[in-house]
Formats: C-alpha cells, structure tokens, sequence
C-alpha cells in the first residue's frame, strides 16, 4: 500500500508495529530506557532511540534523516523573526519568504525526486516514511514563518520531533507545538504505559484480527483473476477492501497515538468513524485527519479556501485533491483516485450537499456505495484492472471469463464473521463504549486475551514462512 | 494491580508464557527452537499451539518439522513406518507381470464421470473453475500435503455431514481413475527423498484401496519465473527435483505420469506469469487448459487387456 500504511519495507522488523519482534523487544527496552533516563535527558534519548530503530530497518537513509533533522533545524533557526526596526521590516518579512520559499522546494524537491526515482525503477527503495517527515519538516517550517511556534532551539528536541519511532513510518502527521507540549510535560509515566497499551491492544487487534484477515478476500479475488469473479464476489471484494484498508491504518494510527502517550505526547487522532460520514467531504475529515488538516492549513487555506469565489474554491479543491493522490503514491491511478474524490467534494458544495443534509439515511447509502467504489481505483494499479472490475461490479458493462457462481457464497462463508466484527467497529457507539469502559476489569482482561490471540496469529504468519505459504 | 491492571496482566502472562517456553526448550519445542533466533522465546509456544502441540504434549505426538532442517528429517524418517522396501516392492511385482501397456488417447468428459482428483488448492481450484464438478469427484484441501493422506491422515473430505479420511473415503466408494497432485506444500518439509517415499507409499495404499483404478500422478505445476529465481524453496528446480521421482511410478499399465506443466509453462519452463496472480495459482480463466490437457490424455483399458493392448515404447 503506497503511502498508507508502511512503504516498501525492508531491513529488520524495528518498526513493524505489528511484529513480535517489536512488540516484545525493541519497544519494551526502549521504553525501560526510557524511563530509567533522567527527565531532563528524555528528549535527547527520544532523538538517538529513534534514529537508531531507524537505522536498524534502513541504515542508508538514517543518514537522511539525519540530514534532514539538520536542514530543518537550521532553516527553522533562520525563520525565526530578528527583531528588527519598523524601517527593515518590510525588508525582513522579504528574507524571510525568501527563505521558506527555499526550505520548503528543498523539502519537496527530495520528496518528488525520491517519489520520482521509484516511478522510473520499481526496484528502487523509498525511504521509510519520507511523505510522513517531509510533511512534518513543512509544516513546521511554515509555523515557524507565520509565529505560530517559536523556532525549536534544542537540535535534540527539533530531531525527536521528526524522528519520533512510532511516527516515522506512516505518521500520524503531528504538529510540532503538540509534540513540544508533550516532550516538555512531567507526567505519571505508569499512567501514561496502562493508557497507551490498551490503544496498542485495540489497534494490533484492528489490525491482525481484522484488516490482515480481510486481506486474504482481497488476495483471492486477485488469484482467480478479476476477469472471472461474479458480481456479488466483486462487491463483497469491494467492501472488503474497504474495510481491511480502514482497519490497516486506523489500527497502525492507535498503535502509534498508544505509544505516543507512553513517551508523553498527547493522543492524536487520526480516525474518526469514518463510514459513519454523510458525505465523501465528512468523510475525509474524518480519514487520515492529520493529512486532512495539513492540506487545509498548508494548500487549501493558503489559496485562499472558499473565500475567494465559487471558481476559485473549485479550482483550490481540485488541486488539493490532486496533491493528495500525487501524495499517496506512484502511478496513474492515484491521481485519478484524487481527481475523482475532488469531483465528488465539488459536487457536494455545489449542489449535492443540500440533498444530502435533507435525507440521512440517503446520505449513509450514498457514502457506503461511493467511497468503496472510489477506493476500488486506488487499489487497482492499472486503468484497465479497474475498467475490468468495474464491469464486473456493474455486468451490463461486460462479461466475465470462466465465472463460477459459488464463489461469492465460498468467500462469504469465510469471511461472514470477520465482516460482522468490522462492521460493529465502523459504528461510532462502539468506540464511545470502548473510551467509556476501557478501564473496566472485564474489558482490562478481555483486552489481555485478545493482545495473545493476535500473539498467535502474529508468530504463526510471520515467523513460520510455511505457514503462509499454503497451497 | 488496582492502577495497572493491564501493564500488570500482560507482564505476568507473557512472563508466564516466557517460562513455559523456555522449560519445554528441548522438549515438546525442540523442533521449533531452530527457527527462534530472531524472535522472542515465547513464539515457539503459539507456533506449536497451531500444530496442535502444547507443553502438556507428549513428544511423540509433534507434528511434521516445519523446517527443512536435515536432522530433524532423518529422526522423523528413523520413525518411518513405511519401510522403503514397501514401495520397490509395488514396483516390482508390477514389473513381473509384464503386460500389454498403454498409449494415451483423447477422451471427452464423460472419462471422468468415475474420476476422482486429490489435490491442494490447485485442485481445488480445478473444481472450482475447470467445469469438472459434474463428472468428477474432488478430494481437495488448500494446504493439503501426501503426509495427511496416510500418514498423519486428515480428515479433509466431508461428505453426507460427516469428516472422513481419505482411506474411510476410498473404502467406501469405487473410482475408475484417481488424479493425484500433491508436492508443493511438502517442498519445505523434508528431503526429496523422504518425500518421495511417502508419496509411493500413498500410492501403493490407494492401489491397495482402489485395485482396479487406473491412477494418474500428475507432475507438481511449476511456479511462475519471479517465484522460481527469488523463492530458496518454492522454486522450479526443487519442484521438479520431486517430479522427477514421481515419474519413476508410471509402469504404463496402471500408473500413469501426466506433466500438464508441458501446457501451462513457458519456453523457460516456468508458469506463464500473464496466467497467475500469485505466481502458483492459475487464474481461473486458465484451469480449462488443465482440464484440456487432462481430456487429451486418458487411457483406455478394454475388459480384457490381452486383446486391445497398444504398443508402449
């Protein structure tokens, strides 16, 4: 999955989440180092801690981190406003656009030439999570530029920011001002570990229990070939999809908030129930939220939003939209994903909105049909797999090849329980019960069982390469 | 524990369970300490528990090595019950007879009409999309291996509601051809050698179980070329390492060798790669070319074989 989730992974499992190899060493010695460092070192430890695990998955580009920790820390000091006379401060306000004009292309430039690189070679690697810091590094420039934050003095408290371990792979993308809050607090670090790790429960749990396992439904279909899957499989597939991409992420995103309160951030959300949406533009605010709001504050607010005329708010989300699927990866069919979501965004302010605020229930049909269509393009990689799948989702469209009809019974019977359990968790009742009760004994043990269930499916996926490699 | 139960409950079970691993180390766990070093120690408890090993296990009752490891191997061929003696011995008698062999013929579908098939999910897949269902029977398991025919038998077939093994399956019904692929799940598991045996001991006890069918055992399919030049195990060489030996059963009387790779590869030999997804499944859409290649190939015994022999040279 490019962009979401983990990319192009390599090197040791130090920052799969969801690996037995970090969850039983590499985070319980980090976080016993952690907290054996004196307060007043905890920032720099979080800094070379991090950098090392880095390391460790892909030494090569621990030295661009680095670099770039480097780079932003400098271009950051040198945003910072001199306090200079009225007479100099046009002049001052020119060198210091000047400047973040620089340091954002630079950040930029090595985002797309690696982007680039990779679209030319396939076999080239991209850095771990570079999307991820290179948006961190902006935003944290153009706060700086606009006083919002103070220029971080501390290179280790700069460096902790963008290298912080459970962000750097696959964000959430936080704001420097609340990773500084939570660097600086005095907190109850127990408190902080019971709290984080039973986010770190339910998100593995999201992630292996559900979204691995709705994943074999998605490599099946592939196996049989698009070309030959019935209609109800195809949908059934594209639910599927649907739902093992939310609970991939939304998993991966609690793992990483947990951890992050256990080293004092505070929880970020990056989730909200987002099949709960009403429209496909609620349901952006509520998917991947930190990247939502980095496009709104950095682009979309930038261009002017939708105070500038109607033509102008189309052609600002149009753009937005189109960065976001350039953002989320290589090829062609991400732009159109993008382009599609902002056709769809457009059309709701315009005119679809208002039918949609009068009938609910329609609004929920209308998001539950369109966005598993939409994702649909984003995972297929090539325009005609998804004019195949789109006629097989639509069969006036054209034929199938060699089709068994069995086959959507074959997969449901499989797949019946797992779609039951990720449906109940779509439902926004049970996250507020979840928030409510968590600390409730009967949930506290509930929450031990199923950590040591996905323990199991964990080791036997993972570790045994026969094992999943059935045939 | 009132403050923090859920830090407190997972240390001590994972303590717990740290310390039933390591005290059945070179028990129960022997054989899947080899595969421990990078993860933590407690693994080997959920990977035996998904083998059906637990630390109250008895030994003997581990299940097959995961690993290809030669001494695990040569232990578990010590245990064999299957002297090596049994399957030249099937060889010979057929030898001894010395009568009329056959020539392939093509056939249409009805030739299946009392044909079974033992496979794994390529099989399995021939059901599906191969438009068999009709004519023949199917015993079929993803993951399916030789070793859960007899071996360690398996209760993978269902019928009526019930779960048999395929010896309470064979001895219950009458077949006239069995289609048996097996080999690509066991390519992990052991030697060529010992897996080899193992597939001539089954053979022979289908025989015993079925005398008057003729058996086909079908080349292993090939994987496709990005599989074959990345995977150490799952490769071309190693498939046909174990067809090679498959191919010494054919006697050309009652035990035919059928390499439907001949159709479904390519020039180099390996699964077409436009034709799989996976690099070891055919794509539906491809599994009639199996079925084809199948139709192409019967064997046509008349009552009395001394009569209606063809040459076979």
């Amino acid at each position: 999955m490019a962009g979401i989730g983990t990319e192009n992974l390599v090197g040791l499992n130090t920052l799969v989440f969801s690996s037995p190899e970090f969850l039983f060493r590499y985070l319980p010695v980090f976080l016993l180092l952690f907290f054996l460092c004196p307060q007043k070192k905890r920032t720099g430890f979080l800094f070379f801690g991090s950098l090392f695990l880095y390391a460790l998955a892909q030494p090569d580009y621990a030295f661009l981190l680095l670099g770039m920790c480097g780079m932003n820390y400098l271009f950051g000091l040198s945003l910072k406003k001199r306090t200079a006379q009225e007479a100099d401060a046009q002049k001052e306000e020119r060198r210091r656009k000047g400047l973040l004009f620089l340091a954002v292309a630079c950040n930029l430039s090595l985002l797309v030439y690696f982007k680039l690189s990779n679209v030319f070679d396939r076999s080239f690697l991209l850095p771990l999570g570079i999307s991820f810091y290179t948006f961190k590094s902006v935003s944290y420039l153009i706060d700086v530029y606009r006083t919002q934050v103070d220029a971080e003095r501390s290179f280790f408290a700069f460096g902790a920011y963008l290298c912080l371990f459970p962000q750097v792979v696959s964000g959430p993308i936080m704001r420097f001002s609340e990773a500084a809050d939570g660097l600086r607090s005095r907190y109850n670090f127990w408190e902080r570990v019971e709290d984080g790790l039973k986010w770190m429960v339910a998100g593995l749990a999201a992630k292996i229990l559900i979204a691995d396992r709705l994943a074999i439904l998605w490599n099946d279909i592939q196996t049989i070939g698009l070309e030959s899957i019935s209609t109800p499989l195809a949908w059934l597939g594209a639910f599927g999809y649907s739902l093992q991409l939310y609970f991939d992420f939304a998993g991966y995103s609690m793992m990483a908030a947990g951890m992050g309160e256990m080293i004092g951030l505070p929880f970020l959300k990056n989730f909200d129930f987002p099949y709960a949406s009403r429209s496909v533009s609620e349901f952006y605010r509520r998917w991947h939220m930190t990247l939502g709001s980095w496009f709104r504050d950095y682009v979309y607010i930038p261009l002017g939003g939708n105070r500038r005329g109607k033509k102008r708010t189309v052609c600002n989300l149009l753009l937005v939209w189109l960065l976001t699927g350039f953002w989320h990866g290589n090829g062609l069919h991400f732009v159109l994903w993008g382009l599609l979501l902002g056709l769809l965004v457009v059309l709701e302010k315009l005119w679809l909105g208002g039918i949609l605020k009068k009938h609910p229930l329609l609004a929920h049909l209308y998001v539950l049909l369109v966005i598993p269509l939409t994702w649909m393009v984003f995972a297929l990689p090539s325009l005609s797999q998804i004019g195949v799948y789109f006629g097989r989702l639509f069969p006036f469209w054209g034929k199938g090849i060699a089709v068994n009809p069995m086959d959507f019974a074959k997969e449901l019977r499989m797949f019946a329980p797992t779609f039951c359990a990720a449906a109940l968790f779509c439902i926004p009742a049970a996250g507020r019960w979840f928030s409510r009760h968590k600390k409730d004994l009967p949930v506290v043990i509930a929450l031990t069982v199923v950590f040591w269930v996905c323990v199991y499916q964990m080791v036997n996926m993972t570790e045994n390469p026969f094992l999943y490699a059935n045939f | 524990m009132k403050k923090y139960p859920l830090l407190l409950l997972l240390l001590f079970s994972g303590l717990l369970l740290t310390g039933l691993a390591f005290a059945n180390r070179n028990g129960v766990y022997r054989t899947y300490e080899q595969n421990r070093k990078a993860e933590p120690v407690l693994s080997v408890l959920f990977l035996g528990a998904s083998d059906g090993v637990f630390p109250w296990s008895e030994e003997e009752t581990k299940a097959l090595p995961v690993m290809a490891e030669q001494e695990t191997v040569r232990e578990t061929e010590s245990e064999s019950a299957v002297p090596q003696t049994e399957e030249t011995a099937l060889l010979e008698t057929e030898e001894e007879k010395e009568p009329a062999r056959y020539d392939f013929v093509p056939v249409d579908q009805t030739y299946l009409d009392d044909a079974l098939f033992i496979g794994d999910s390529r099989t399995q897949g021939l059901l599906e999309y191969g438009r068999l269902q009709e004519n023949a029977t199917f015993y079929c398991k993803t993951s399916l291996t030789i070793y859960d025919l007899f071996r360690h038998p398996k209760q993978f077939i269902r019928e009526d509601e019930k779960k048999k093994t395929l010896e309470q399956a064979l001895s219950e019904h009458h077949f006239g051809k069995i289609y048996l692929m097996l080999g690509i799940n066991e390519l992990g598991t052991g030697t060529a050698e010992y897996f080899f045996r193992e597939y001539a001991a089954a053979v022979n006890k289908i025989r015993e179980l079925q005398p008057d069918a003729i058996i086909f055992v079908q080349a292993i399919l090939h994987v496709a070329p990005q599989k074959d030049e990345t995977d150490p195990i799952f490769n071309n060489a190693n498939i046909e390492e174990r067809n090679e030996k498959i191919k010494t059963l054919e006697n050309g009387r009652d035990i035919f060798y059928l390499d439907a790779n001949e159709v479904l590869c390519d020039e180099n030999g390996a699964l077409q790669s436009d034709w799989t997804y996976d690099q070891v499944h055919l794509k539906a859409q491809y599994y009639s070319l199996w079925r084809d290649f199948l139709l192409e190939h019967g064997i046509c015994i008349p009552s009395d074989p001394d009569s209606g022999a063809s040459d076979f040279t």
